[in-house]
Protein backbone atom coordinates (compact mmCIF):
# COMPACT_ATOMS: atom_id res chain seq x y z
CA UNK A 1 0.00 0.00 0.00
CA UNK A 2 1.55 3.29 -0.98
CA UNK A 3 -1.38 5.71 -0.77
CA UNK A 4 -4.52 6.14 1.23
CA UNK A 5 -8.01 6.82 0.05
CA UNK A 6 -11.31 7.21 1.80
CA UNK A 7 -12.12 3.50 1.43
CA UNK A 8 -9.14 2.54 3.63
CA UNK A 9 -10.77 2.65 7.04
CA UNK A 10 -8.18 1.93 9.71
CA UNK A 11 -5.19 2.20 7.39
CA UNK A 12 -1.74 3.57 8.15
CA UNK A 13 1.03 4.82 5.88
CA UNK A 14 3.99 6.51 7.52
CA UNK A 15 7.44 6.89 5.99
CA UNK A 16 10.31 8.78 7.58
CA UNK A 17 13.95 9.42 6.75
CA UNK A 18 15.87 10.56 9.83
CA UNK A 19 19.36 11.33 11.01
CA UNK A 20 20.58 8.52 13.31
CA UNK A 21 20.20 10.29 16.65
CA UNK A 22 19.36 8.11 19.64
CA UNK A 23 16.42 10.17 21.03
CA UNK A 24 14.60 9.77 17.72
CA UNK A 25 14.07 6.07 18.44
CA UNK A 26 11.70 6.88 21.29
CA UNK A 27 10.01 9.65 19.33
CA UNK A 28 9.29 7.15 16.56
CA UNK A 29 8.11 4.57 19.13
CA UNK A 30 5.57 7.04 20.49
CA UNK A 31 4.51 7.98 16.96
CA UNK A 32 3.96 4.31 15.98
CA UNK A 33 1.99 3.59 19.14
CA UNK A 34 -0.20 6.65 18.65
CA UNK A 35 -0.80 5.97 14.95
CA UNK A 36 -1.73 2.32 15.58
CA UNK A 37 -4.03 3.36 18.42
CA UNK A 38 -5.80 5.92 16.19
CA UNK A 39 -6.17 3.49 13.30
CA UNK A 40 -7.09 0.26 15.08
CA UNK A 41 -8.12 1.18 18.64
CA UNK A 42 -6.58 -2.06 19.93
CA UNK A 43 -4.46 -1.58 23.06
CA UNK A 44 -2.19 -4.61 22.63
CA UNK A 45 -1.52 -3.85 18.96
CA UNK A 46 -0.68 -0.19 19.58
CA UNK A 47 1.57 -1.12 22.53
CA UNK A 48 3.34 -3.70 20.37
CA UNK A 49 3.72 -1.25 17.48
CA UNK A 50 5.45 1.20 19.81
CA UNK A 51 7.80 -1.40 21.26
CA UNK A 52 8.69 -2.81 17.83
CA UNK A 53 9.30 0.62 16.32
CA UNK A 54 11.50 1.68 19.24
CA UNK A 55 13.60 -1.50 19.32
CA UNK A 56 14.17 -1.61 15.54
CA UNK A 57 15.12 2.06 15.50
CA UNK A 58 17.53 1.60 18.43
CA UNK A 59 19.19 -1.38 16.72
CA UNK A 60 19.57 0.55 13.47
CA UNK A 61 21.09 3.57 15.23
CA UNK A 62 23.33 1.45 17.46
CA UNK A 63 24.62 -1.02 14.87
CA UNK A 64 24.33 0.82 11.54
CA UNK A 65 27.46 1.72 9.63
CA UNK A 66 27.50 5.47 10.06
CA UNK A 67 31.02 5.97 8.66
CA UNK A 68 29.43 7.86 5.75
CA UNK A 69 26.61 10.38 5.91
CA UNK A 70 23.32 8.52 5.66
CA UNK A 71 19.90 8.35 7.24
CA UNK A 72 17.84 5.71 8.96
CA UNK A 73 14.48 5.08 7.29
CA UNK A 74 11.32 4.02 9.07
CA UNK A 75 8.02 2.85 7.65
CA UNK A 76 4.74 1.80 9.23
CA UNK A 77 2.29 0.38 6.71
CA UNK A 78 -0.92 -1.55 7.11
CA UNK A 79 -2.08 -4.23 4.71
CA UNK A 80 -5.36 -6.07 5.03
CA UNK A 81 -4.52 -8.04 8.15
CA UNK A 82 -0.91 -7.09 8.88
CA UNK A 83 0.87 -4.08 10.28
CA UNK A 84 4.37 -3.92 8.86
CA UNK A 85 7.14 -1.95 10.50
CA UNK A 86 10.44 -1.66 8.66
CA UNK A 87 13.65 0.13 9.53
CA UNK A 88 16.69 0.38 7.28
CA UNK A 89 20.23 1.53 7.90
CA UNK A 90 23.59 1.25 6.11
CA UNK A 91 25.38 -1.92 7.19
CA UNK A 92 28.86 -3.37 7.30
CA UNK A 93 28.48 -7.03 6.44
CA UNK A 94 31.81 -7.83 8.15
CA UNK A 95 30.76 -6.48 11.54
CA UNK A 96 30.01 -8.94 14.39
CA UNK A 97 26.69 -7.20 14.99
CA UNK A 98 25.61 -7.99 11.46
CA UNK A 99 26.51 -11.66 11.92
CA UNK A 100 24.71 -11.74 15.27
CA UNK A 101 21.55 -10.32 13.73
CA UNK A 102 21.29 -13.20 11.25
CA UNK A 103 22.05 -15.73 13.98
CA UNK A 104 19.31 -14.20 16.15
CA UNK A 105 16.78 -14.32 13.33
CA UNK A 106 17.59 -17.97 12.60
CA UNK A 107 17.25 -18.77 16.30
CA UNK A 108 13.92 -16.96 16.56
CA UNK A 109 12.59 -18.88 13.59
CA UNK A 110 13.51 -22.25 15.10
CA UNK A 111 12.87 -21.82 18.83
CA UNK A 112 9.90 -20.97 21.04
CA UNK A 113 9.93 -17.14 21.43
CA UNK A 114 9.04 -17.24 25.12
CA UNK A 115 11.71 -19.80 25.95
CA UNK A 116 14.35 -17.89 23.99
CA UNK A 117 13.46 -14.61 25.70
CA UNK A 118 13.47 -16.10 29.20
CA UNK A 119 16.73 -17.93 28.52
CA UNK A 120 18.39 -14.68 27.43
CA UNK A 121 17.02 -12.85 30.50
CA UNK A 122 18.51 -15.57 32.71
CA UNK A 123 21.91 -15.21 30.98
CA UNK A 124 21.86 -11.44 31.50
CA UNK A 125 20.87 -11.88 35.14
CA UNK A 126 23.74 -14.27 35.78
CA UNK A 127 26.52 -12.32 34.10
CA UNK A 128 26.82 -8.58 34.57
CA UNK A 129 29.02 -8.33 31.50
CA UNK A 130 26.20 -9.65 29.33
CA UNK A 131 24.39 -6.90 27.46
CA UNK A 132 22.39 -6.76 24.29
CA UNK A 133 20.89 -9.49 22.20
CA UNK A 134 17.56 -9.09 23.97
CA UNK A 135 15.71 -6.68 21.68
CA UNK A 136 14.72 -9.01 18.82
CA UNK A 137 13.87 -11.84 21.22
CA UNK A 138 11.68 -9.41 23.13
CA UNK A 139 9.87 -8.46 19.94
CA UNK A 140 9.23 -12.06 18.91
CA UNK A 141 7.87 -12.90 22.37
CA UNK A 142 6.18 -9.72 23.51
CA UNK A 143 4.84 -8.38 20.23
CA UNK A 144 4.16 -11.78 18.71
CA UNK A 145 5.55 -10.55 15.40
CA UNK A 146 7.26 -12.24 12.48
CA UNK A 147 10.75 -10.86 11.90
CA UNK A 148 12.75 -10.83 8.69
CA UNK A 149 15.71 -9.01 7.19
CA UNK A 150 17.21 -8.36 3.79
CA UNK A 151 20.06 -6.35 2.33
CA UNK A 152 18.98 -4.07 -0.50
CA UNK A 153 19.56 -0.62 -1.98
CA UNK A 154 23.32 -1.15 -1.92
CA UNK A 155 24.44 -2.36 1.51
CA UNK A 156 21.39 -1.18 3.45
CA UNK A 157 19.99 -3.59 5.98
CA UNK A 158 16.19 -3.64 6.11
CA UNK A 159 14.68 -5.28 9.19
CA UNK A 160 10.94 -5.88 9.09
CA UNK A 161 8.41 -6.90 11.71
CA UNK A 162 4.92 -8.04 10.70
CA UNK A 163 2.22 -7.88 13.35
CA UNK A 164 -1.20 -9.45 12.88
CA UNK A 165 -4.04 -6.91 13.10
CA UNK A 166 -6.82 -8.33 15.30
CA UNK A 167 -10.24 -7.89 13.70
CA UNK B 1 12.34 10.91 56.37
CA UNK B 2 15.01 10.78 53.70
CA UNK B 3 13.63 11.63 50.28
CA UNK B 4 15.28 12.17 46.90
CA UNK B 5 14.75 11.78 43.18
CA UNK B 6 16.91 10.69 40.29
CA UNK B 7 15.95 11.53 36.73
CA UNK B 8 17.36 11.30 33.24
CA UNK B 9 15.45 12.29 30.12
CA UNK B 10 11.93 10.90 30.59
CA UNK B 11 12.77 8.46 33.41
CA UNK B 12 12.30 9.56 37.03
CA UNK B 13 12.81 7.55 40.18
CA UNK B 14 11.44 8.92 43.46
CA UNK B 15 12.88 7.41 46.65
CA UNK B 16 11.47 7.70 50.16
CA UNK B 17 13.04 6.15 53.22
CA UNK B 18 11.07 5.62 56.44
CA UNK B 19 11.19 2.17 57.96
CA UNK B 20 11.05 0.82 54.43
CA UNK B 21 12.89 2.17 51.40
CA UNK B 22 10.50 2.73 48.51
CA UNK B 23 11.66 3.55 44.97
CA UNK B 24 8.93 4.56 42.51
CA UNK B 25 9.87 4.29 38.83
CA UNK B 26 7.91 6.70 36.63
CA UNK B 27 7.82 7.76 32.99
CA UNK B 28 9.69 6.08 30.14
CA UNK B 29 13.21 4.77 29.86
CA UNK B 30 14.62 4.77 26.35
CA UNK B 31 18.14 5.45 27.59
CA UNK B 32 21.08 4.22 25.56
CA UNK B 33 23.16 3.53 28.68
CA UNK B 34 20.65 3.14 31.52
CA UNK B 35 23.31 1.63 33.80
CA UNK B 36 24.85 5.09 34.22
CA UNK B 37 21.70 6.10 36.10
CA UNK B 38 20.57 2.82 37.60
CA UNK B 39 23.84 1.42 38.96
CA UNK B 40 24.62 4.41 41.25
CA UNK B 41 20.98 4.50 42.38
CA UNK B 42 20.93 0.81 43.27
CA UNK B 43 24.33 1.10 44.97
CA UNK B 44 22.81 3.78 47.23
CA UNK B 45 19.66 1.74 47.88
CA UNK B 46 21.75 -1.31 48.77
CA UNK B 47 24.05 0.69 51.10
CA UNK B 48 21.12 2.35 52.91
CA UNK B 49 19.20 -0.90 53.24
CA UNK B 50 22.19 -2.79 54.64
CA UNK B 51 23.18 -0.02 57.02
CA UNK B 52 19.70 0.27 58.53
CA UNK B 53 18.45 -3.26 57.97
CA UNK B 54 15.55 -1.97 55.91
CA UNK B 55 13.43 -3.77 53.37
CA UNK B 56 13.38 -2.26 49.82
CA UNK B 57 10.18 -1.97 47.79
CA UNK B 58 10.67 -1.30 44.08
CA UNK B 59 7.50 0.08 42.46
CA UNK B 60 7.18 -0.17 38.68
CA UNK B 61 3.39 0.16 38.44
CA UNK B 62 3.49 3.71 37.08
CA UNK B 63 6.20 3.04 34.56
CA UNK B 64 5.13 3.51 30.96
CA UNK B 65 7.97 1.90 29.02
CA UNK B 66 11.42 0.29 29.29
CA UNK B 67 13.63 -0.32 26.23
CA UNK B 68 15.62 -3.55 26.16
CA UNK B 69 18.90 -1.99 27.47
CA UNK B 70 16.90 -0.80 30.49
CA UNK B 71 15.36 -4.23 30.96
CA UNK B 72 18.86 -5.76 31.04
CA UNK B 73 20.15 -3.13 33.45
CA UNK B 74 17.18 -3.31 35.83
CA UNK B 75 17.41 -7.09 35.87
CA UNK B 76 21.11 -6.98 36.78
CA UNK B 77 20.60 -4.32 39.46
CA UNK B 78 17.76 -6.25 41.12
CA UNK B 79 19.74 -9.49 41.10
CA UNK B 80 22.74 -7.64 42.60
CA UNK B 81 20.49 -6.31 45.35
CA UNK B 82 19.22 -9.81 46.08
CA UNK B 83 22.74 -11.24 46.05
CA UNK B 84 23.84 -8.66 48.64
CA UNK B 85 21.19 -9.93 51.01
CA UNK B 86 18.74 -7.01 50.78
CA UNK B 87 15.12 -8.05 51.34
CA UNK B 88 13.45 -6.83 48.17
CA UNK B 89 9.85 -6.64 46.98
CA UNK B 90 9.09 -5.80 43.36
CA UNK B 91 5.63 -4.50 42.46
CA UNK B 92 4.38 -4.12 38.89
CA UNK B 93 1.17 -3.64 36.92
CA UNK B 94 0.20 -7.00 35.45
CA UNK B 95 -2.47 -5.30 33.33
CA UNK B 96 0.29 -3.88 31.17
CA UNK B 97 1.36 -6.68 28.87
CA UNK B 98 5.02 -5.63 28.61
CA UNK B 99 5.32 -5.42 32.39
CA UNK B 100 3.62 -8.79 32.84
CA UNK B 101 6.04 -10.49 30.42
CA UNK B 102 9.18 -8.90 31.87
CA UNK B 103 8.35 -9.43 35.53
CA UNK B 104 7.22 -12.97 34.79
CA UNK B 105 10.81 -13.54 33.66
CA UNK B 106 12.18 -11.87 36.77
CA UNK B 107 9.88 -13.91 39.01
CA UNK B 108 11.38 -17.10 37.60
CA UNK B 109 14.79 -15.99 38.92
CA UNK B 110 13.48 -14.65 42.19
CA UNK B 111 15.07 -16.74 45.00
CA UNK B 112 14.95 -14.10 47.75
CA UNK B 113 12.77 -11.62 45.86
CA UNK B 114 9.06 -11.07 46.22
CA UNK B 115 7.53 -10.21 42.85
CA UNK B 116 3.93 -9.01 43.08
CA UNK B 117 1.44 -7.82 40.49
CA UNK B 118 -1.23 -5.26 41.38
Amino acid sequence: MSDLNSADAGAVVIRLSLTPDWPKADTVAILAKTAASAAFAHADLSESAGIVAGELMENAIKYGDWSCTANVTFSLLSHSDQLEIEVSSPCDSTSPHYQRLWASLRNIEKANPRDSYLERLAQIAQDHNERGGLGLLRLAHEANCRLSARVADGERLHVRASLPIPR
Amino acid sequence: MKQYSVSKETLRIDVTCTTVIRAHFRGRSALRQPETVLKPLFDTLIADARQKGYHVHLHFEELEFFNSPTISSVMQCIIAMRDKGVRTTVRYDGRQKWQQLFFEGLAMLRGGLEVQSV
